[in-house]
């Protein structure tokens, strides 16, 4: 029901290693389908005209009373534009695999 | 021999450009961390936007704010309720493996802006370019590959940038050369600039653009398009207007000896020393950016009024303020570029010496000359003269009335930049005073009468010769108006 | 004078700790004893903060000594399931990807519950990453069941469960995204809720599944949770997502009059064997609390059958999403040889790829793939989209129902909690979710409480649904349920 899916592309968009030895991708190959194939079921229900629900909230924060409605200051769900003062670059790079205390530092990327 | 070139009759340009422009903004977008640029690496960071787990995104409503600002500039149609997507991609300055940005339902939808393309001195050429949709996102950090300190074979990941507000303006395909679209980003960077939505600081990356070229060749036998190539990260006007026309010419070339059978989608690099573009990623085949609606940030409303009281106003738009020069004060096209093209400020404070002096011509002349240079000398803007513009309207109003020459003029418009006096204070304390006609009467007869022979010349039709008795009366009087003087001197001699 | 720290719920203990009868300090040590004697074989804890906890109580109790103004909590001694940040202390999620993460900062949930003056004993196991039922893709070993040690607690919240079970908490944090608090108090004997979908703050949750996560408190007694969710709930500045709703004391929460309530319930899920025979308690309770309220309605899904596809879509796509941040560059472990030839950005790729492959276990790895499928260009409208749209036909279902009752009742598990190392199929695994995952997909409060036993002596739990926000019929009508029944009191030996 579902087309073969591509295991190679499926771990290159993931970037997760392609299981070893090769014999071991036929088997995650099935058995993703497998899981695929029941997850297919949900076409069975009819959606034409259904807005998916991303979110399961009741009302969208709505600007609260008081404000003005020519600006979007107090929109519970925004923020105001102040500077909050966040992590010095010690803390931020505590638990970085590899850093200089400064950067967080990677295999040397060449663009 | 048989020349391809002989054989291709027409070649259409097709470019479009995605501009990413930093919204002025004092925060992230998501995050109370300040956007400041050029502080040291990662010292502008907090979980939300070092995508530490379990963080979470709080929408800036100043963001929001200029977000609307731009869609009312640019003439858009909102896109409401604002809701975002995650553009998913790996990379190591890419904190979250995601890029919150807006796929769905883009904040500004549609839109245009009118651009002039007449050069400096020339008439003014109109043209539209098309906005196809702008939409908000989060900027990403910055890779630092060489340079620091940094070990060998590393790349340094700062942060400081990563989730700094943007927003991401694609035009139509409208424009059919490098110049059209360096006009254009000129136009839009001004436009922005003057609605207080950028800063459009070009050197600090408030601005990059990536341009979409490809060609429509119309050969005798057969019409058919180049692949569409991306030239990513054009940081300047001159790398979009020269990485534009260096790509139309390859293109151009590579059709001849490919003809229709060209590669796929490339996206390029732009090589300012060489002049050239660079393959960067041929054909997308892997770009599946896998794009999901973001689900812990809930749909912000933007009221139907906001629009309307976000509309600049049309003064406030660089080519209707050209217009209302050109129309209202007589200004041709090159001034009213200039005057436009060097700030809003610099318009502002034109129209308003024009308005109180009463000449525009003259108002024009002094601030090109006087006033910017000065200006680009100290480098700081029109906000930081210190001469407000009702003061050089008095000083100018006194040399037009012919109480000041020009040279002493630009002497009291020196005191009043030093001093910040009134035009009245410093031309009396330069001790300056204001000759009177029959002052000025005096002395002219004084000094016909002492050279007789060099007025009998003039009288005999040598004008040229009234110099040298204009320079003798202004030793004697040195405030005196030379205009004024000649006017006395022939007179005098016409008796 | 040793107390009943085990058999007492914790209103009543922190009342006698406020009171100054007895010792927050006693209570701590009581509880960390009990986790010296049992966390060796039960693993329900990953990191315990001892020294810290011990500290915490006794500042506590000087302050009840001095006569100072102490928090309703004051000296509960509770646990925090390792997927909720706590500041510098191993927050791992159950992974080897995050085997060394101290977070910079604490959840909300967890500060609110210091504010409190509750006392954070540590860290407990889970599936990793919250992705399970069993609590056994941990990296750090299974959780074990205190009533039967040779079975799994559930999960993904076992460790938390089975700390409570146990006694080594008064109080433990969970979170849920598709049954992850309900199930494992079902199988372990206590109260659990989830509560509406922004009712408490997800900030410091390491999110598995954004829209479906919540976190919430598990403890002996709806009266205990009722407390405890009055102190963690309310709109945050962190959360764009989480709200301020009005009845948040804990009275508010239990004072509902039970007997007008209207019990609704789906026949559907006790034919054909879909619930076992280890759920013939919770068919009997049913009937128990509709005697007891103003009628009983009989309810119908058409959705029962593709819940759990929904539900897994979503969660696997979300959860694609969220693990791309662990790449090995800010904050996780790395798993890279550096003698990786090729160019660079073959050798990031490479540390890309050996971190994700070594710092991920398998359950992950696989649901990080299937998510990536369901959002990959061709697959998004047949699996995302289709998903999110049933999502909505599921949830507008829901909240139809509750027009014509108050609470729904319903199994919470398909079965008792199966052995440890028993071969499940993954497949049936996943269906076996299928009465926990609706109040996820809706962002509905539900509850799970002990409504029985089986034949071999394993708790069952009973499911409670309301309407969103209307945690106080759960909490209320939980409470007199524990008033008729006794088997919320019920131990481990
Ligand atoms: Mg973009
Ligand atoms: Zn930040």
């Amino acid at each position: 029901m579902t087309g073969p899916i591509n295991l190679e592309t499926l771990c290159e968009l993931a970037r997760l290693p392609l299981p070893e030895p090769e014999s071991a991708r036929g088997e995650l190959q099935d058995e993703l389908q497998r899981t695929l194939d029941f997850f297919g079921e949900i076409a069975a229900i009819e959606t034409s005209g259904v807005e998916p629900l991303i979110q399961p909230l009741d009302v969208d924060p709505a600007p609260q009373p008081g404000t003005t409605h020519t600006s979007l200051m107090g929109n519970a769900s925004l923020r105001d534009d102040v500077v909050v003062h966040g992590m010095d670059p010690s803390v931020a790079t505590a638990n970085a695999a590899e850093t200089d205390g400064q950067y967080f530092l990677v295999p040397r990327v060449l663009k | 021999m048989d020349n391809a070139q002989v054989r291709v009759a027409r070649v259409r340009v097709i470019v479009g450009l995605e501009v990413h422009v930093q919204l002025g903004t004092r925060t992230k977008l998501f995050c109370g961390c300040s956007t400041r640029f050029g502080n040291p690496p990662n010292s502008q960071v907090c979980p939300v936007c070092c995508g530490m787990p379990g963080a979470m995104p709080r929408l800036n409503s100043h963001a929001l704010e200029l977000a609307v600002r731009t869609t009312a500039a640019l003439g858009g149609t909102i896109g409401s309720p604002v809701v975002w997507d995650r553009k998913q991609y790996f990379y190591p300055d890419l904190p979250k493996g995601y890029q919150i940005s807006q796929l769905s339902n883009p904040v500004c939808q549609g839109g245009e802006v009118p651009f002039d393309i007449g050069e400096a001195n020339q008439p003014v050429e109109m043209m539209t370019a098309r906005i196809d949709h702008a939409h908000l996102e989060e900027d990403a950090g910055k890779s630092l590959h060489t340079g620091g300190n940094l070990p060998a074979g590393r790349s340094g990941v700062d942060l400081n940038r990563a989730g700094t507000p943007l927003m991401e303006i694609v035009t139509r395909p409208d424009f059919s050369s490098g110049r059209q679209a360096r006009m254009f980003l000129a136009e839009l960077r001004a436009m922005l600039v003057w609605a207080g939505i950028s800063d459009g600081n070009m050197q600090e990356g408030n601005l990059r653009c990536d341009a979409n070229v490809n060609l429509e060749i119309v050969g005798p036998e057969n019409t058919f398009r180049t692949p569409i190539v991306e030239i990513k990260n054009l940081n300047s006007f001159r790398a979009v207007e020269n990485a534009i026309d260096y790509e139309v010419r390859r293109q151009q070339v590579q059709s001849e000896t490919t003809g229709s059978g060209a590669t796929g989608k490339q996206t390029r690099g732009w090589n300012e020393q060489q002049g050239e573009t660079f393959v960067q990623r041929d054909k997308e085949s892997m770009a599946d950016y896998r794009y999901m609606p973001e689900p812990d940030l809930p749909p912000a409303e933007i009221p139907a009024s906001m629009i309307e009281t976000c509309r600049p106003e049309p003064n406030l738009i660089p080519e209707r303020f050209r217009e209302r020069l050109r129309r209202d004060y007589g200004m041709g096209p090159y001034d009213s570029r200039v005057l436009v093209g060097h700030s809003r400020e610099a318009a502002i404070y034109f129209c308003a010496v024009a308005d109180a002096c009463g000449d525009a011509r003259m108002a024009s002349n002094w601030i090109q000359q006087d006033v910017m240079a000065w200006l680009a000398e100290q480098n700081v803007g029109f906000e930081q003269y210190p001469v407000p513009a009702d003061e050089l309207a008095r000083l100018l109003t006194m040399v037009a009335d012919g109480h000041l020459n020009q040279a002493r003029a630009r002497d009291v418009l020196a005191e009043m930049v030093r001093t910040g006096d009134p035009a009245a204070q410093a031309v009396s304390r330069l001790g300056i005073v204001a000759v009177g006609e029959s002052e000025i009467v005096r002395v002219c007869q004084q000094i016909l009468k002492d050279n007789p022979a060099v007025a009998a010349e003039i009288q005999a039709g040598n004008l040229k010769a009234t110099g040298p008795l204009i320079a003798r009366v202004r030793k004697a009087l040195p405030d005196a108006n030379p205009v004024l003087i000649r006017q006395c001197l022939l007179k005098q001699i016409g008796e | 004078m040793m107390a009943d720290f085990a058999g007492r719920t914790l209103v009543d203990l922190s009342g006698d700790v406020r009171s100054g009868k007895i010792l927050a300090a006693d209570w701590v040590r009581f509880c960390l004893a009990r986790i010296a004697e049992s966390n060796d074989t039960l693993t329900a804890f990953l990191a315990v903060d001892d020294q810290a906890a011990i500290q915490n109580a006794e500042a506590v109790d000087a302050r009840i000594r001095r006569g100072d103004k102490v928090g309703p909590l004051a000296g509960v001694p509770v646990a925090i399931k390792d997927n909720i940040s706590t500041a510098g202390i191993l927050t791992t999620c159950a992974s080897r990807m995050l085997e060394r993460y101290r977070p910079a900062f604490d959840a909300t949930v967890v500060e609110r519950l210091k504010a409190a003056d509750a006392i954070v004993l540590g860290k407990t196991n889970m599936d990793e990453f919250a992705m399970g039922s069993t609590s056994s893709s941990s990296a750090f070993g299974p959780v074990r069941n205190p009533w039967d040690r040779e079975r799994t607690p559930g999960g993904s919240s076992g460790g938390s469960a089975a700390a409570v079970a146990a006694g080594m908490a008064a109080a433990a944090i969970g979170s849920d995204t598709g049954g992850s608090i309900r199930q494992p108090a079902a199988w372990c004997g206590i109260s659990g809720i989830k509560p509406t979908w922004g009712r408490v703050s997800r900030h410091g949750l390491v999110a598995y599944a954004n829209s479906l996560d919540q976190i919430g408190p598990m403890a002996r007694s709806a009266g205990d949770l009722a407390t405890i969710l009055s102190m963690i709930s309310g709109s945050d500045q962190h959360d764009a997502t989480c709200q301020q709703k009005p009845e948040l004391v804990p009275s508010g929460l239990l004072n509902v009059n039970t007997r007008e309530l209207r019990i609704g319930w789906l026949p559907s899920q006790f034919e054909n064997g879909a619930a076992g025979d280890a759920n013939l308690p919770v068919r009997k309770a049913i009937d128990e609390i509709g005697g007891e309220c103003r009628g009983m309605v009989e309810l119908h899904s058409r959705y029962q059958s593709v819940l759990c596809g929904v539900y897994y879509i979503i969660a696997m796509s979300q959860a694609s999403s969220n693990l791309g941040r662990f790449d090995g560059v800010r904050f996780t472990a790395r798993f890279a040889d550096n003698a990786d030839p090729g160019d660079a950005s073959d050798q990031l790729d490479a540390m890309y790829r050996q971190t994700r492959g070594t710092g991920f276990g398998r359950e992950v790895r696989r649901r990080i793939l299937l998510g990536t499928f369901a959002l990959s260009a061709g697959a998004y409208d047949q699996f995302f989209s289709q998903a999110s749209k049933v999502r909505r036909l599921v949830r507008d279902e829901l909240l139809d129902m509750f027009r014509d009752v108050d609470v729904i009742l319903s199994p919470v598990t398909v079965g008792p909690p199966p052995k440890l190392g028993e071969k499940v199929d993954r497949l049936r695994s996943y269906r076996a979710d299928s009465f926990t995952v609706a109040a996820n997909l809706a962002g509905l409060p539900a509850m799970s409480v002990p409504c029985g036993m089986t034949d071999e002596g394993l708790p069952v739990g009973i499911q409670m649904i309301a309407a969103p926000w209307r945690e106080d019929l759960l909490l209320s009508l939980g409470q007199r349920w524990q008033q008729m029944t006794d088997w919320h009191l019920r131990r481990p030996s």
